[in-house]
């Protein structure tokens, strides 16, 4: 039996059991001893949200989650719970914070979800953050309203950390595993504390599940990582400028660099202040960033002999893109003599010995004939370096 | 000991590295000597005695392949440190330089992985290493000029993808060509090593144990117990073989098993299983594989253990064992040792087969032992080698270079995980190989052991840079570093000896009765194989399927996983049909392929070490072969077993 399953017959049950003292509807909340105790009883078929009441919980803190300044923007979008993947997905509200440019900083939601398979537990309420890309940030929680684990013991300091960085990993079993997977099935007596490991519960699964907590961790990544992402993303998408794709060019952070580029990749170099700040990934960053701005570059540049000299100038700068720029190189049919004489001049700098070793093989294969080549390979002769003037004595023969 | 006294040894074995896992050696060159014929107008380095290492290790395991240990440059896709020396030069003047090297993927792709530049005095030479054709060869380094009388030598990795050099060679006679053959570079590197036909005796022992795996520690440790001077050898600086800090194969199944539940006390303290050493790294935040073994083999004052010193040689009497030679795997000094018993403890069986011991590779025909796991016909399959790897996030963003010279991967070839239990060949998104990596199934284990790693490495390359740098979830990765990378090679399975008994798949299933089995296994027949589909043009490097007798698990004992009810392994079966002074404990005992595939599992090779002890002391007592003893002093070994190996507080 998966656990959805068990938790629509264990909600009937619940529900009958409850049926004689109050009803437990959206109306009828506050009235229930049990609710009085912070237990919630959700109906079959029902969402979370149907049992929650707007006067209870941390309505300030819900309300502070949603208070957005002037540059802020607040929108909905449509989710499914994860515990209910089946059931219509229903709205939420994000914000998303900007700075006074009006470039996108962080997107925030409020959540409030049971987290327990019985229906039978506190209601566990946070904020979540994501970064302009959709990568989650952190999580806060209202002050008084701590997470809580079985038996209702708040979280330690150690726990929430270790939730922290049990969400920020987009690699956890809990994105391939189901909850039941984690998470212990009510007895048939019932149990209030079923946010539990499993009895069997393999290595893999307690690695990566707070102890006690197995359900909340699970629900939270679930949310943490779900289809929001691709809403976030495409809201940050919605609102880009040529400024703000600038800004992602020069980031520190690689993966502002990759989206930047991507995009660039898509819509091409129209604002003439990118086709440099492509130029510039190549003299700074990584060996991925590299060939992605050389895509970029390479698709989208009109001048290619302009772009080859460029390349050529930009050899042994950077360890990350010289040898990238170099097999760009060796894949090309043909390119301006200009571009050869200009690497062939450069070979002497190059401290990098597999960017020489690839610079002579390119000579050799693309201008062997060419007489400034020739020339420049002549004067290499003359270098402090064995390994260059060995390899120029082999493509002078 | 004859000739070397205790102060004499003690410094030797410091010399030779027996405390810690350090490379003592200086560097070691030949310069040519009047009294050997290696020309005085040459210089012959050896790459592994470089005084400062960097980031290169060295790797003895395929010198009795390619002819010596090497340095490699393990920098798992970032290069490594140089490895530096000075080398004191006799003669000014011009010399050829010659470096032998190795383009260890030639044979899967045009383009070299590991290629390395040597420096003399901060100048390269005018070559670059390490990207000729396949195999180990000398490459032409170019004539440089030495005008003084010591230079600098670095040897720079350019890429961290497993550069590998063997020797340098400084040669006058600008001529002069170096050979490849094998038989003439032996004499040419004796030559130049001043290495003598016969090697300086270390000792004569009651008994020398070969290998430092955890049948060889708990063998060596046992026989010291028992009043033997012992010798163990071991090829690395740490021990353990497979349960050591550098392959860390946790030891399973039970010892101290039921009729004999004293045997076992000792393999017991030895090999570290998976909560020890999840113990260990809590408590002392390393592994403690080795440290364990290397502190028991310290207590014990019967015991002297060689490390870094790799089996060359073996000497004969007819057909026994006379002595063996053991060259160090950094100086290239070598030391013989005398003993009228020997253990073969290596894995490899590399001792039996010097000795001319009979053995076996393979899969055996069903009809050779009626086994009903066995194939039709005989085979060359065996169980595969491993070489482990792992990712873990760091705080810093990292890349890993593309490797266009690796197995390809594309996002077809994934599949979601369960945990890191993925079989058929099929790869998921994974930091951690765990065992499940292997291949080498239907090679050599033992000479194409290098062949085997490398291939388990170019798979791991291609896959890590398919994760990095173009799958659809790299951004996931960005934090991830391969930190862990094995060169050693963690080995199922190899030579087998066979012995007057062999044990089969029956032993195991049928539970056979046996006088002279005091060694009972607890694993599953678990053999491993290779997909059944085929993904990668160059071959499989994941398990495939096991196939075991899962049935005859014991379901009392579910919860230990692979165990079984206890089989017997008889003393039969653990020494040589045909070398009379031969044992065997270890994955190399006398079995079928199917046996050997419960009977190779630590904990039940500590035992075959504790009771091969009790044979050896049994045969020295009485002056007898480990046959004899079986054939008529059966009654005190198995005295020996009731009463296990006693305990000797160190002194």
């Amino acid at each position: 039996m998966n656990p959805r399953e068990y938790f629509q017959i264990l909600a009937v049950c619940s529900l009958l059991f409850f049926a004689g003292c109050s009803a437990i509807s959206r109306e009828h909340t506050t009235s229930t001893p049990a609710q009085l105790a912070g237990v919630r009883v959700l109906p079959e078929g029902g969402h979370w949200q149907d049992v929650f009441d707007a006067s209870e919980g941390s309505t300030e803190w819900e309300a502070e989650t949603y208070q957005i300044g002037p540059n802020d923007l607040s929108f909905e979008v449509d989710l499914v719970d994860p515990i209910y993947p089946d059931m219509e997905a229903i709205p939420y509200t994000v914000v998303l914070k900007r700075d006074a440019r009006g470039f996108p900083l962080e997107y925030r939601m409020f959540l409030r979800t049971g987290v327990c398979l019985d229906g039978t537990c506190k209601l566990l309420e946070a904020t979540l953050y994501w970064d302009a890309l959709g990568r989650f940030v952190r999580f806060e929680y209202p002050q008084g309203t701590p997470f809580t684990k079985m038996e209702h013991d708040p979280f330690s300091a150690a726990d929430y950390e270790k939730l922290h960085g049990f969400l920020a990993d987009s690699f956890s079993i809990l994105g391939t595993h189901p909850l039941g997977f984690f998470v212990v099935e009510p007895t048939k007596e019932g149990s209030a504390d079923s946010d539990t490991e499993t009895s069997a519960t393999p290595p893999d699964a307690k690695v990566a599940v707070i102890e006690g907590a197995a359900y909340t961790t699970w629900v939270l990544w679930r949310w943490v990582h779900g289809e929001l992402l691709a809403q976030l993303l495409a809201q940050t998408n919605e609102n880009l400028s040529g400024d703000y794709l600038l800004e992602c060019l020069q980031s520190d952070d690689s993966q502002f660099v990759q989206f930047a580029l991507n995009t660039l990749q898509a819509q091409g170099l129209s604002d003439e202040r990118l086709y440099p700040a492509c130029l510039g990934v190549l003299e700074a960053g990584g060996q991925r960033d590299s060939i992605m701005s050389l895509d970029v570059l390479t698709t989208h540049s009109r001048d290619h002999t302009r772009l080859h000299l460029d390349l050529v100038e930009r050899i042994g700068i950077n360890r990350g893109s010289g040898r990238v720029i170099l097999n760009y190189f060796k894949k090309i049919d043909r390119a301006d003599p200009q571009v050869w004489q200009q690497l062939a001049a450069q070979i002497q700098q190059l401290t990098d010995f597999i960017e020489i070793d690839m610079s002579f093989d390119l000579l050799d294969k693309m201008a062997g004939d060419d007489a400034i080549v020739r020339d420049r390979i002549t004067e290499l002769l003359q270098s402090e370096n064995p390994f260059i003037v060995a390899r120029a004595q082999d493509i002078l023969g | 000991m004859n000739g070397f006294n205790e102060i004499q040894r003690r410094a030797f074995l410091k010399q030779m590295g027996l405390v810690g896992a350090a490379f003592g050696a200086g560097p070691l060159y030949g310069m040519g000597r009047s009294e050997n014929a290696f020309s005085s107008n040459m210089i012959w380095v050896e790459a592994q005695s470089f005084t400062d290492k960097g980031g290169w290790v060295v790797d003895q395991q395929f010198m009795d392949q390619m002819g010596a240990p090497y340095l490699l440059a393990r920098g798992m896709g970032v290069p490594c440190k140089d490895a530096t020396t000075s080398v004191k030069v006799p003669k000014r003047g011009k010399y050829r330089v010659w470096i032998r090297a190795c383009n260890w993927n030639a044979q899967w792709s045009s383009e070299a992985a590991g290629p390395f530049m040597c420096m003399v005095d901060g100048k390269p030479l005018g070559n670059m290493f390490g990207r000729g054709a396949e195999g180990w060869l000398w490459e032409d380094g170019g004539v440089i000029s030495i005008e003084q009388h010591e230079i600098q030598l670095a040897l720079r990795d350019l890429t961290g993808f497993n550069g590998r050099c063997d020797a340098i060679l400084f040669s006058k006679d600008l001529d002069f060509v170096p050979p490849n053959a094998p038989e003439a570079l032996r004499d040419l590197r004796r030559s130049a090593l001043g290495l003598r036909d016969t090697a300086p005796l270390a000792g004569s022992y009651d008994l020398v144990v070969v290998g430092g795996g955890a049948a060889g520690v708990t063998c060596a440790i046992s026989a010291a117990r028992l009043g033997m001077k012992t010798a163990l050898i071991n090829d690395r600086p740490l021990l353990g073989g497979n349960n050591s800090d550098e392959v860390t194969i946790p030891a399973q199944a039970q010892v101290c098993v039921a009729p004999y539940s004293n045997v076992g006390l000792v393999g017991r303290d030895v090999a570290v299983n998976q909560k020890e050493a999840a113990e260990g790294w809590k408590t002392q935040n390393k592994s403690i594989h080795s440290s364990v073994k290397q502190e028991l083999v310290e207590a014990e004052n019967n015991l002297h253990c060689y490390q870094n010193m790799r089996l060359t040689r073996v000497a004969m009497s007819g057909d026994r064992i006379r002595s063996v030679t053991c060259q160090h795997i950094v100086s290239s000094s070598e030391l013989r040792f005398e003993a009228p018993l020997f253990v073969d403890c290596s894995g490899d069986g590399n001792l039996g087969y010097l000795a001319g011991a009979e053995f076996r590779m393979g899969r055996e025909a069903r009809a050779t032992h009626e086994e009903s796991f066995a194939p039709e016909i005989a085979d060359n399959l065996k169980n595969g080698t491993s070489n482990c790897w792992s990712a873990y996030k760091q705080e810093e963003a990292s890349e890993f270079p593309l490797c266009p010279w690796a197995v390809q991967f594309d996002e077809k070839m994934f599949r979601p995980g369960f945990g890191n239990y993925v079989y058929e060949g099929f790869p998921a998104y994974k930091t951690t190989s765990m065992w499940f990596w292997q291949n080498g199934w239907e090679k050599d284990t033992v000479n194409e052991g290098e062949l085997i790693r490398d291939y388990n490495h170019l798979a791991l390359y291609g896959y890590w840079s398919f994760i990095k740098n173009k799958s659809a979830r790299r951004d996931e990765f960005t934090h991830y570093k391969m930190t862990r990378n094995d060169y050693i090679n963690g080995k199922r399975e190899s030579r087998r000896l066979l012995g007057d008994h062999i044990l089969t798949q029956h032993d195991v299933q049928n539970k056979n009765t046996y006088k002279d089995a005091f060694v009972y296994g607890t694993y599953m027949i678990d053999m491993h194989f290779g997909p059944t589909q085929s993904a990668f043009p160059h071959g499989e490097f994941l398990l495939g399927k096991h196939v075991h007798n899962k049935e005859d698990r014991n379901p009392d004992r579910a919860y230990e996983g692979h165990n079984m009810d206890p089989f017997p392994i008889p003393f039969g079966s653990l020494y040589s049909k045909n070398i009379p002074n031969l044992m065997m404990a270890g994955r190399c005992i006398s079995a079928s392929h199917i046996a050997h595939s419960a009977a190779r599992i630590i904990h039940t090779t500590t035992m075959m070490g504790e009771v091969v002890a009790m044979g050896a002391s049994l045969g020295l007592e009485h002056d007898c072969s480990p046959r004899t003893v079986r054939q008529k002093h059966l009654q005190k070994l198995r005295h020996l077993a009731e009463i296990g190996i006693p305990w000797t507080p160190k002194v």
